[in-house]
């Protein structure tokens, strides 16, 4: 079992998507404040340009579908673009675009309906906290898991497992308490790795 | 029982295939134009070539359309002025049709379920990688409306019972195969039509 503290883990952390240097930090003050003098389409392109990818593929995570993804990408810029005066820069800018993208996701699957999205949390965690961790993951198996996996879980281990966000970050972003993102997170990865169980046997 | 805040930690083979995730597909590129146009139509940027407010390119696409109408031309011609503005093409999507072999045997209740969920596996594999996907199992029997001799997508001869189907998006027919080429259902002895759906 490999402890937070270990060197190539440590490692790994520095190099997670939202571990962004102070250069990147820069570059997006930059971005956006031309952006905010001009509101023109350039200005707004260079920004896209720097954050589309991300924005894109964590949303295609969070939702499962293309379209979804598609939807969600422009509803995000067109929230972010609304308040972006008023972004205090008290996180890195993807990191805020994340929680709006979240906010969006969450709204929708209100709107649709999805209420089968919460099961995993009425389960009892209890009963996934024997899986043993897999010796080698197969990245469709983890995909899938990932997208069978409740909302408010997969919200967890996108957010700090796959983008490196801290539990600060995400305390923050969705408006919780560390101890409850750290709880989250700790139930959702039990889940995931009995589902990733399920799948080997 | 334990308690709920011992923290499953990762392990190095957890953390790598996670991390891997943030990985993936690039963004299609036509959605750059349709985030433009949402912000322009929500008055948030100005319009490229101009800083015309949202509000006065509406007015100039209604008085546009207003001089159409009065030529007898119609409204609407690509203006639609006041409405949402056109999302961007969406991906093709292309009708994967499931036939069930003559010789498939009858399956029992758990052996039904046992195969949905394996489509349904399948199915989840195929949204995970970023495609668009819906689909259902169909009951046998129904009713063929018409000339006495027509057949439901004309099914291919010989006792083949049109079982289910699939809508998944995909940039091509190649693409769409593809994918239909990893179905469980080609293992099970299926046969399955991929067709392309029209665009209206």
């Amino acid at each position: 079992m490999a402890g937070g503290d270990r060197p190539d883990a440590e490692a790994l952390e520095a190099s997670a998507p939202a571990a962004r240097s102070g250069d990147d930090l820069r570059k997006d003050r930059l971005f956006v404040s031309r952006f905010l003098e001009s509101r023109d389409e350039a200005a707004f392109r260079d920004l896209y340009a720097r954050h589309c990818g991300a924005l894109y593929r964590f949303l295609l995570r969070l939702t499962g579908r293309a379209s979804d993804a598609d939807e969600g990408v422009q509803e995000t810029w067109v929230r972010a673009c609304r308040s972006l005066e008023r972004f205090a820069w008290r996180s890195a800018l993807s990191t805020w675009l994340a929680g709006i993208a979240i906010r969006w996701w969450r709204e929708e699957c209100r709107r649709r309906g999805r209420l089968w999205d919460l099961e995993d949390e009425k389960a009892d965690a209890g009963v996934f906290a024997a899986a043993a961790p897999p010796d080698a993951v197969d990245r469709i198996d983890l995909e899938r898991a990932l997208a069978d996996l409740s909302l408010g879980y997969r919200e967890a281990i996108l957010l700090h497992d796959v983008y490196g966000h801290t539990h600060a970050e995400i305390a923050e972003l969705l408006e919780m308490d560390e101890g409850t993102s750290k709880s989250q997170l700790s139930r959702a990865r039990r889940v995931l790795r009995a589902r990733l169980g399920e799948g080997r046997t | 029982m334990k308690r709920e805040d011992s923290h499953p930690d990762l392990t190095d083979v957890e953390r790598r295939a996670l991390r891997a995730l943030a990985e993936g597909p690039e963004p299609p590129p036509e959605l750059a134009a349709a985030t433009l146009r949402r912000l322009e139509e929500s008055g948030l940027i100005a319009k490229a070539g101009g800083r015309r407010p949202a509000w006065r390119i509406r007015l100039l696409a209604a008085a546009a359309a207003l001089a159409l109408f009065a030529l007898g031309l119609g409204v609407g011609i690509g203006l639609r002025p006041g409405s949402r503005l056109a999302p961007a093409p969406a991906t093709p999507r292309f009708a994967l049709f499931l036939y069930d072999a003559p010789d498939e045997k009858e399956l029992t209740g758990a052996q039904m379920r046992a195969r949905v969920d394996e489509y349904r596996s399948w199915a989840r594999g195929v949204r995970a990688a970023g495609r668009d996907i819906s689909g259902e199992k169909l009951e046998s029997g129904g009713r063929v409306l018409g000339p006495s001799d027509a057949a439901p997508g004309r099914p291919p001869a010989g006792g083949w019972a049109l079982g289910g189907y699939f809508v998944i998006s995909a940039p091509d027919l190649e693409a769409a195969v593809a994918v239909a080429r990893s179905c469980p259902h080609v293992r099970h002895g299926g046969r399955i039509e991929v067709r392309a759906i029209a665009r209206t």
